[in-house]
């Protein structure tokens, strides 16, 4: 492994270092002769010059409405006491600071507030501030609680505030005994905060220094470094109390907090925010927490923090946190060393991180002892943490804790936590929650704390020096010292950069490494061969928010570029890589983003150049490329660079959202100070905050927001209200830069249930509004969560504004819907192809009674398309004849085939014809089984046709003129005798009719009719055996008259009514022959 | 008095840490002090052990902010050569501080006996203890430029480490009480959480939700992002059938493996939480009943249905969440309750000779 990488550990230690050396180094410069003053709040005299302890001034309104002069001290007399605020005016300068101090003999001179203000010592937009020696307080009579808007108001001992200031240097606070301050649940209240709010002006301090303190009995802080200049990497929301808008992220640098005692405040002990290469050292922690949950010592949004030989003990609050310390939200890069945490309510360490990155953590050669509920507390979205070499004792007054607990949030699970080489003991305790962490090279004694898959784990007893329980012992720390036979002594892995000493003040190693925070230093045998050594390899928490489109093109340029900045450090999502051109380059030349076969959808870049004052791009256009040219979306401009420091210098170039799979700048100029251009990022971004206002409908909007249509996101969508009156319009105002567009796509879910389904495009072309598109319509295919995307082309206009009138919409739930609403420029439209074509008629047929010329019409899609032409064919001259127009004319009988075929694309369409002028013939073979009436009427006959077949739909019988339904046999009595007709109609599909008709009788005699009597009794209409003997007897002995008698005789009674009227009908007959 | 006096009351009674051995080493090994002690005349005793006149003047340093602020807000007296000894509406400000510097020395005094007779201490004399200051700030100074383990202030005031001192002596006291005398039983420990719910356990205003999701993987690949897309049609449709009556767990089987259904409760107070949670943003916006749209959340599509919006207050923190807290509470509270027993027990000899005369 190399070891040059990364050295980040080191490089805070050196920091620290050169941060010592400057403070000795500085050379003793001739201080400006400043004034001393005295205050004495008994003998002193407001009228007095002040100047001497005999002429002292007596209050804090003398003080505060004096302006100082660097060099001044103002010395309050010890013993004194002063009711009010102190806010002396004016700023020392580098080398001279204006110091608060004591003089005389006695307590520190005490500053108590009053409730009329909310703090006890407040500087604003001040520096080069020394206070030193006072007894502070602040009480309120109300009580606390958890609302930060507790009327107590945030009220705190000393108050340095940096509001909108910009970088303000050297405050020093020392030796301040501050108890007693009363204020709100909230960062921004308690012993002493140092605020910065850069809402305008990005603002931090510079050399800041809190040491020797006592505080007691403070709330909500004891200390709290903060600020409102916290945005980075897409930070979100912080606390309600701290003012917006927030600032660009802007550290605090050479913070140092050391040598303070903070015991009782109400939530946290100490913490800090926005800082970098802070360091916190020796300070004293106890009974954080007090009265609310918090952790005792913590930092957040802050790189490169040292931690160390900090005794953090007895938090009071663990029912959520409560851990003795916390590498919090945001922090890159933190060691927290030589820390002796124990009794905490919460545990020893907690991570967690609820916003971007909280990475590269360091916690090595600390003890723990008796934490309480979780030892170690991972949540959230905490990454690259390594454990070693602590030392952590679960004894019977830490109850049954967790070793460790672990927590998915929003921003992410944990992961990557290796611990190596530390001594776990234990009386009693939960176990582990191993999920993201890897052990190595433990030592575990005791409870559950053994993780089996630690591959070389150790797990007999530990000999510390004093491992009992009593009264002494295990509560020494030496007590975690190892006995000259404890198998922990060589037992461990060799850490790279390890910080050269352990717990106890020992050089590493002693031979082979040893688990927890003691390195035995007597004699131990040679280490021989050890495996390698582990390298703390910190992350590289990317520079850019993952909305950067950037980064999914391929950079390019016809710059001639430096070997040591090639062009894709541009869009690698690392602020602290640039790209640099040769020196003097030639303008103009171009940087491109070039995204392949993908078009992205943008109206935003921003180009951070660290070095911009002197190598800055200063002037370029802006263009894309549409499949054949560029085209411009902004010309003329113009950077002006301020940085020249290092720092990242971030410009914004806003343009209209346009659509596009190539992004160049035509760069013209650059700052050419250096020789040379360098650009550290390209970002391109979709910012639907700058096209909030671009896009407005007339329709009542339902859900979500129009500018959901534009915003790049189909997820994303807009719904119209259910009352709906068409048309309506959706508008896109491009502002002053035309737009050439020649393809809109619709995206909508459920595009059946709620899709825009007819339209027109119109545009503004600057003087009045113009159709592009008529009468578009989109037939949506899916009722599902598929966006589905339905787009429609006309020929190219340049639009400043652009509108859909929208004249129809499925409407299943009453609204319409849109999810994105893309509008192109696609080049290749400009010629709109032919997709295919349709004929309206897929079938033609000429009869004889047909004109013998029918149009045929062919519709070609898109109905934009350029070219629209086609020619028609017949396969079959004979059969039919087509002309230019789709004139079809029948020829001969037959079948033939009419194409249309288009110029464009040769897609085809054909109708099938048929021409048929001849009708089916009808053969009737036979009428009925008999000419009498004991017949059946069954006719018999065939219908052919040659050409396009019969059409048996419209085949008919008629009897008597008659349609019969049912052609099942009817019995021929129920026909009166005589003459009767039959007639057959038939059709064939072409639609030629025939028709043939022939004549039939219905005879009766004695014989048939006495057949009928046999009959009819049969079926019961006779239903006397006797009667319809007498009248077979009548009818054989052709006595018609008497068979009339009887049949009328019997009517009604013994012959049905039916049956009686039939045989009087027939023997009528027979009387007439 | 106000809540908040009272907690400072306790504040000072109530606390808790392991004793350093350094200090014990150091009472046990300096007998020696014992003879010149006896010279010193206390200004009271506290059943029989001295409050020296050094431990006195610390108390009264520590009130004196106090007192001043007393009489500046109840009769607006500002400082003057007589602020100390005039009378205001009958008070007299050195009278009411020496009264308070002499409650407060005769409670600290009762701790230390209790904590010498737990074995905790060996010797409470005040003047042992600024011995033991000044060879703790000696040993810290070597310790240093030994590099040897140092932790907390290169040097302590006297303020400081009577304070670390103390609140460490108290803290080992209460971790042998709690190990042996006063360990409670689970009914014990139970009921002394009900009596004190109200005024420590009450739960934080919060909107309890109950949760379906569908878990998707990262979309590393374009089948990751199919498969996100499925995951996302899935609960499309488990909305839809929700909102037309399916319960939460019906839609999450006909999900299948991927879905879940679970409760959970999002505090209103965790600001920085929520802001950067979608799902507890949601949730603190819905009225119980209410079911929010699909939300995305690490790696997650969540649909929640608001249970109920508890009021800040309202609720108490459950027994078996806070039991920890509660044992720690209920020693601390045994404490309190135990030196103000022993305080009213006390026999408590002031000496007229030096505390009559005590002047600022």
């Amino acid at each position: 492994m190399n070891r040059q990488r990364f050295k980040k550990t080191i490089g805070m230690i050196l920091i620290f270092t050169m941060f010592c050396s400057l403070v000795i180094a500085l050379p003793p410069e001739a201080k400006a002769a400043g004034t001393t003053y005295y205050v004495d709040s008994i003998g002193g005299n407001d009228g007095n010059s002040g100047t001497s302890e005999s002429s002292a001034w007596k209050s804090l309104d003398k003080v505060n409405a004096t302006t100082f002069a660097p060099g001044d001290k103002i010395l309050f007399k010890a013993g004194g006491s002063w009711n009010g605020r102190l806010w002396p005016k004016g700023s020392g300068e580098n080398g001279n600071p204006i110091v608060i101090d004591m003089y005389g003999s006695g307590g520190k001179p005490l500053i108590a507030g009053v409730t009329s203000e909310l703090e006890a010592v407040f500087l604003k937009n001040q520096q080069y501030w020394e206070i030193n020696n006072l007894e502070v307080t602040n009480r309120s009579p109300l009580p606390f609680d958890r609302d930060w808007q507790n009327p107590r108001g945030q009220r705190r001992g000393v108050y340095i505030l940096n509001e909108e200031a910009g970088i303000l240097n050297h405050i020093y606070i020392k030796n301040l005994n501050i108890h007693d301050v009363d204020g709100s649940y909230t960062t921004r209240s308690g012993g002493i905060i140092v605020d910065s709010v850069g809402s305008t002006t990005p603002s931090a301090f510079n050399d800041i220094l809190i040491d020797g303190n006592t505080l007691t009995d403070v709330d909500a802080y004891g200390i709290y470094v903060g600020s409102n200049c916290i945005l980075r990497y897409g930070m979100g929301d912080l606390w309600p109390w701290v003012p917006k808008p927030y600032g660009p992220w802007t550290p605090s640098t050479n913070v140092k907090i050391s040598n303070n005692t903070v015991l009782r405040a109400a939530t946290g002990g100490i913490a800090w925010n926005v800082t970098d290469g802070a360091v916190v050292e020796r300070n004293t922690v106890g009974q954080a927490t007090y009265l609310a949950t918090n952790a005792s010592i913590w930092w957040a949004y802050a790189d490169n923090n040292l931690v160390q030989f900090n005794e953090s003990f007895a938090s009071v609050n663990g029912a959520e946190d409560g851990h003795g310390f916390d590498v919090d939200a945001g922090n890159i890069g933190s060691l927290v060393q030589y820390n002796y945490s124990h009794d905490n309510a919460g545990g020893f360490m907690l991570f967690v991180n609820d916003t971007y990155y909280t990475v590269n953590t360091i916690v090595r050669y600390n003890i723990s002892q008796n934490d309480r509920k979780s030892i170690f507390r991972y949540s959230g979205s905490i990454d690259n943490v390594y454990n070693y070499n602590n030392t952590v004792y679960v004894g019977k007054a830490s109850g049954n804790p967790v070793m460790s607990d672990y927590f998915t949030k929003a921003s992410g699970t944990p992961r990557n936590i290796k611990n190596y080489n530390n001594a776990y003991y234990s009386v009693g305790d939960r176990g582990w929650d191993l999920r993201g962490q890897t052990f190595d090279y433990n030592a575990y004694y005791g409870g559950n704390t053994l993780v089996r898959t630690d591959a070389h784990k150790v797990t007999a007893e530990p000999k510390f020096v004093n491992p009992g329980s009593g009264s002494i012992g295990m509560n020494t720390v030496g007590g975690y010292k190892l006995q000259a036979d404890s198998p922990l002594i060589g037992a461990g892995i060799r850490i790279n950069d390890n910080g050269g000493r352990d717990y106890f003040g020992n050089p590493l190693y002693n031979e082979a490494p040893d688990i927890g925070a003691h390195e035995y230093e007597g004699s131990v045998p040679p280490a021989g061969q050890m495996p390698d050594p582990i390298d703390i390899v910190p992350i590289r928490p990317v520079s850019t928010p993952v909305d950067d489109l950037a980064p999914l093109a391929v950079a390019g340029t016809t710059f001639n570029t430096s070997s040591d900045g090639p062009i894709g450090n541009i869009n690698d999502k690392y602020y602290d890589t640039a790209w640099k051109t040769d020196v003097s380059p030639a303008f103009p030349n171009d940087i491109t983003l070039d995204f392949g076969k993908e078009s992205v959808s943008a109206n935003q870049l921003k180009l951070n150049t660290r070095m911009g004052k002197d190598s800055g791009i200063t002037d370029f256009d802006l263009e894309y490329y549409n499949g054949s040219s560029w085209v411009p979306i902004r010309t003329g401009v113009h950077l002006t660079w301020d940085s020249n420091s290092g720092y990242n210098e971030i410009k914004s170039v806003e343009f209209p959202l346009t659509r596009f799979s190539k992004l160049r700048l035509k760069v013209h100029d650059g700052n050419r100070k250096s020789g040379y251009l360098s650009l550290n990022e390209l970002e391109l971004y979709n910012n639907p905050d700058l096209y909030k206002d671009m896009v407005t409908t007339t329709f009542p909007t339902g859900a979500g927001e129009i500018a959901n249509i534009l915003d790049g996101n189909l997820n994303s969508a807009w719904g119209s209200a259910t009352n709906i009156k068409f048309p309506g319009y959706i508008t896109l105002d491009y502002g002053e830069q035309p737009t050439p567009v020649n393809k809109v796509t619709l995206v909508t879910f459920f595009g059946i249930g709620q899709g825009i389904t007819d339209f027109d495009v119109e545009y503004y072309d600057g003087s009045r509004w113009l159709t592009a598109l008529s009468g578009a319509s989109i037939q949506w295919k899916l009722n599902d969560s598929t966006k589905e995307h339905q787009s429609v082309a006309f020929p190219t206009v340049k639009a400043y504004k652009l509108r859909l009138k929208v004249n129809g919409g499925n409407r299943t739930w009453g609204n319409i819907a849109l999810n994105e609403l893309i509008i192109e420029h696609a080049p290749e439209l400009d010629n709109i192809p032919v997709t295919g074509i349709s004929l309206d008629r897929p079938q033609l047929v000429f009869n004889a009674s047909s004109d013998r010329q029918i149009v045929l019409n062919a519709t070609v899609m898109p109905e934009n398309a350029t070219n629209k032409k086609m020619t028609w064919s017949t396969n079959d001259a004979r059969v039919a004849t087509v002309d230019e127009h789709g004139t079809v004319t029948a020829a001969g009988e037959g079948t033939a085939v009419i194409t249309a075929k288009t110029d464009d694309g040769n897609f085809e369409a054909s109708s099938r014809i048929t021409v048929d002028w001849t009708a089916p013939e009808i053969t009737i073979h036979s009428v009925a089984t008999s000419v009498y009436n004991t017949g059946m009427f069954q006719p018999q006959f065939d219908i052919s046709d040659k050409l396009a077949g019969v059409d048996h739909e419209k085949t008919a019988v008629l009897l008597d003129g008659k349609k019969l339904e049912d052609l099942s046999g009817i019995p021929l009595y129920l026909l009166e005798p005589g003459d009767h007709a039959l007639t057959v109609q038939a059709a064939d599909l072409a639609g030629n009719g025939a028709e043939k008709s022939v004549h039939f009788q219905v005879l009766t005699n004695y014989e048939t009719l006495g057949e009928l009597i046999s009959d009819f009794a049969n079926r019961g209409w006779i239903d006397n055996h006797g009667i319809a003997n007498s009248l077979l007897k009548k009818l054989q002995n052709r006595n018609a008259n008497s068979f009339i008698q009887e049949v009328k005789a019997q009517k009604g009674k013994h012959i049905s009514a039916e049956a009686a009227e039939i045989l009087l009908r027939d023997a009528g007959t027979l009387l007439n022959q | 008095m106000t809540k908040r006096k009272l907690s400072r009351s306790n504040a000072w009674i109530i606390a808790g840490m392991a004793v350093m051995a350094i200090m014990l080493f150091i009472f046990v090994q300096r007998p020696v002090f014992s003879k010149t002690d006896s010279a010193i005349d206390p200004i009271a005793t506290v059943n029989g052990e001295p409050v020296q006149v050094n431990e006195f003047q610390r108390a009264v340093q520590a009130n004196k902010a106090r007192v001043i602020d007393y009489f500046y807000e109840k009769y607006g007296a500002v400082q003057s050569a007589s602020f100390w000894t005039a009378s205001y509406g009958g008070e007299v400000p050195i009278e009411r501080l020496k009264k308070k510097a002499l409650e407060e020395s005769v409670n600290l005094k009762i701790q230390q006996i209790i904590a010498k007779e737990q074995g905790v201490l060996t010797d409470i004399r005040y003047s042992v203890f600024l011995q033991n200051l000044s060879d703790e700030n000696e040993r810290r100074k070597k310790a240093i430029e030994k590099k040897e383990v140092v932790f907390g202030p290169a040097q302590y005031t006297e303020d400081a480490y009577f304070e670390y001192v103390m609140t460490n002596a108290i803290l080992s006291v209460k971790k042998r009480f709690m190990e042996h005398d006063w360990k409670p039983d689970e009914h014990q420990l139970k009921q002394f959480y009900e009596t004190k719910k109200s005024e420590l356990y009450q739960a934080p205003a919060a909107v309890n939700v109950r949760l379906l999701s569908i878990s998707f993987p990262k979309a590393d690949s374009d089948e990751d992002e199919r498969l996100k897309a499925r995951a996302k049609q899935k609960i499309e449709a488990a909305s839809t059938k929700i909102s037309n009556g399916m319960t939460f767990e019906q839609a999450a089987k006909e999900i299948g493996p991927d879905g879940q259904v679970t409760e959970q409760s999002y505090p209103l107070d965790r600001f920085r939480h929520n802001a950067a949670s979608p799902v507890a943003q949601a949730a603190s916006m819905l009225q119980a009943g209410e079911i929010s749209g699909i939300i995305e959340e690490n790696g997650r599509f969540f649909l929640v249905q608001c249970l109920e919006n508890v009021k800040a207050g309202s609720r108490y923190l459950s027994f078996d969440a806070v039991k920890d807290q509660a044992l720690k509470d209920y020693i601390d509270d045994r404490y309190a309750s135990y030196v103000r027993q022993r305080v009213s027990e006390a026999k408590v000899v002031v000496n007229d000779r030096l505390y009559k005369p005590f002047q600022m």
